[in-house]
């Protein structure tokens, strides 16, 4: 029963291309708890552990008992993601849940408090966790599974796409690059300062797979492009781990322990040719340039209000992509713009900066599909980041899956 | 060690029959909405433009420019590692500067490579020239190459 309910919840949800109209919700909405797993390469856990254990830090960290929960988003769209029968099972649970297959991570990691506006005013829920996990590493490394799983089974891709090499994602993105050095003299290096500033950020975080590893420009350009023009460093990693955060009406938010972020505003888009990436009109582009200006219109702010960013980075094209379809410079500029120290936390905005994703992003923190993003920018709106941005009242999150992009503005409450 | 995988195949007889049973047959077709002129590709059986569903797979040229393209020096997906390294490209068609095609570039040196340049299709066993796969591929070459051997 409870399958065929979030089923009927995912079809409702399969992206519509072009922005779509969402209901206003300013301020509505609180996130007043985050949390975490360990985050590694392949180790062999089960993502189940994984699941519990982000679960479990949330509510520690929002002051919350298992049977206050009663709302789950999760993504439908992934194997082995959560369900209201196991998260009973898992806490000797037995009440009403509300539930919906649109949450998890990716856009919906975004649009998630969305969807929990509208359970919350209809008195379906009062307190929602989304959750998030992954186990690609392990399965990539048992050569089970991953990323390029689902593409390889699509019709179009299987019968026109891969027999001629086009497959998995890196290619794809290599070639979105190429267009993009070709079209507006976009530079390896420009990838290569988005690699550098995350990796310099997931340095300073004791939380991202890669704390020890450094890369400074010199090391990226001696790197030989492996999908030229992308080198393993324009690439995310791919991890183990999984995040959870929780939702309640903003209202409430002072009932709970930690400093409240607010949801402002909420946007979201489809792709023009879905999944096939290859035939989208505007090639060199992401649906961020869709999603974004609702979310910022419902926020009642614009880009230059914004005090750090996160974007979901699977390649640094897709993040350099991102910065530009979302408002922070002209289409085409985002290369000259991210040099040097632009997107570092501790140049900020007052001095020109734009601090990007100040936990390392998956490029170097991990490829929790971006809902870890939104767990950093909460910790960076309560002043606890490990990278803090000095003064942060203002976030955006860019959440993107290649088929659709979310787009979430969150303000300090 | 692990024994090598079969190089992916698409389905001749799959749904996209026509194209590839054109290539072996040394014509490239893809579909083309016959009263307004669109192409469906890829196919979804209604016209993007007019909404008809009069679509029929029409012979073209075979040439058009580059749109975009990867070097792929490591092949990630396994099966394709026989081939590698390959120029994987996107080529826009001739016949209409919003249709693009993929596929492989061949024969050409991918340090020449820029997006606008004339490309032509060239027909040739899919896992030309490291592999015999038995079906026959639309490939696409570097047009300049193969006007500069003819003269």
């Amino acid at each position: 029963m409870d399958q065929n309910r979030c089923g009927r919840v995912q079809l409702a949800f399969v992206a519509q291309p072009g922005p779509a109209r969402l209901e206003n919700i300013k301020g509505k909405v609180a996130i007043v708890g985050v949390g975490e797993s360990e985050h590694s390469a392949a180790s062999g856990r089960d993502l189940d552990d994984m699941i519990f254990a982000a679960i479990d830090a949330a509510l520690v960290d929002a002051g919350l008992k298992p049977e206050q929960v009663d709302g789950l988003m999760f993504s439908g769209q992934s194997a082995g993601q959560m369900t209201v029968a196991r998260f009973r099972a898992h806490y000797g649970l037995n009440h009403d849940f509300w539930e919906s297959g649109a949450g998890g991570a990716f856009s919906f990691a975004a649009t998630a408090p969305h969807d929990a506006w509208a359970a919350i005013e209809s008195g379906k829920a009062s307190v929602i966790v989304n959750v998030h996990g992954t186990n690609w590493a392990s399965q990539n490394k048992a050569d089970e599974g991953g990323p390029a799983t689902a593409h390889l089974a699509e019709a179009m891709k299987a019968n026109a796409e891969v027999p001629f090499g086009f497959i998995p994602q890196p290619v794809y993105f290599a070639h979105v690059a190429r267009r993009h050095f070709e079209l507006y003299g976009t530079r390896p290096e420009q990838l290569g300062a988005i690699a550098v500033s995350s990796r310099r950020h997931a340095n300073g975080h004791p939380g991202a797979v890669m704390r020890d590893k450094t890369l400074t420009m010199e090391d990226y350009l001696a790197r030989e492009p492996f999908i030229d023009p992308l080198r393993i460093e324009d690439c995310c990693l791919i991890s183990d781990g999984a995040c959870a955060y929780v939702m309640t009406a903003a209202d409430r938010a002072k009932d709970f322990p930690r400093p409240p972020v607010i949801v402002e505003g909420v946007g979201y888009a489809g792709a023009i040719e879905g999944i096939h990436f290859a035939m989208e009109p505007e090639f060199a582009s992401t649906p961020h340039r869709m999603s974004a200006p609702g979310a910022f219109a419902m926020a009642d702010l614009s880009p230059g209000d914004v005090d750090v960013l996160a974007v979901y980075d699977p390649f640094t094209i897709v993040a350099l992509m991102a910065i530009e379809d979302l408002g922070f410079c002209p289409k085409g500029e985002a290369g000259r713009f991210v040099e040097g120290d632009r997107l570092w936390f501790d140049r900020g905005r007052a001095n020109g900066g734009l601090p990007f994703n100040t936990h390392g992003g998956m490029l170097s923190h991990a490829y929790l599909l971006g809902i870890n993003h939104v767990v950093e920018l909460v910790r960076q709106l309560r002043g606890e980041g490990a990278n803090q941005v000095a003064d942060a009242q203002v976030a955006v999150y860019g959440g993107f899956s290649g088929v659709d992009a979310g787009t979430l503005v969150m303000r300090r409450g | 060690m692990a024994e090598a995988k079969p190089f992916p195949l698409p389905d001749v007889d799959g749904p996209l029959a026509p194209l590839w049973q054109a290539a072996s047959q040394g014509e490239f077709r893809l579909p083309r909405c016959q009263p307004c002129g669109t192409f469906d590709w890829y196919p979804t059986g209604e016209c993007r433009a007019c909404h008809g569903s009069d679509i029929e797979w029409v012979a073209l040229s075979g040439r058009g420019t580059l749109f975009s393209w990867a070097v792929v020096k490591r092949a990630l997906h396994k099966p394709l590692a026989p081939i590698a390294p390959y120029v994987s490209a996107i080529v826009v068609i001739d016949e209409d500067r919003k249709t693009r095609f993929v596929t492989r570039l061949v024969d050409c040196d991918p340090e020449s490579l820029h997006a606008g340049m004339p490309v032509e299709v060239f027909f040739a066993d899919l896992g030309y020239p490291a592999v015999e796969t038995g079906v026959a591929a639309p490939l696409f070459t570097c047009r300049a190459t193969i006007e500069r051997d003819e003269t």
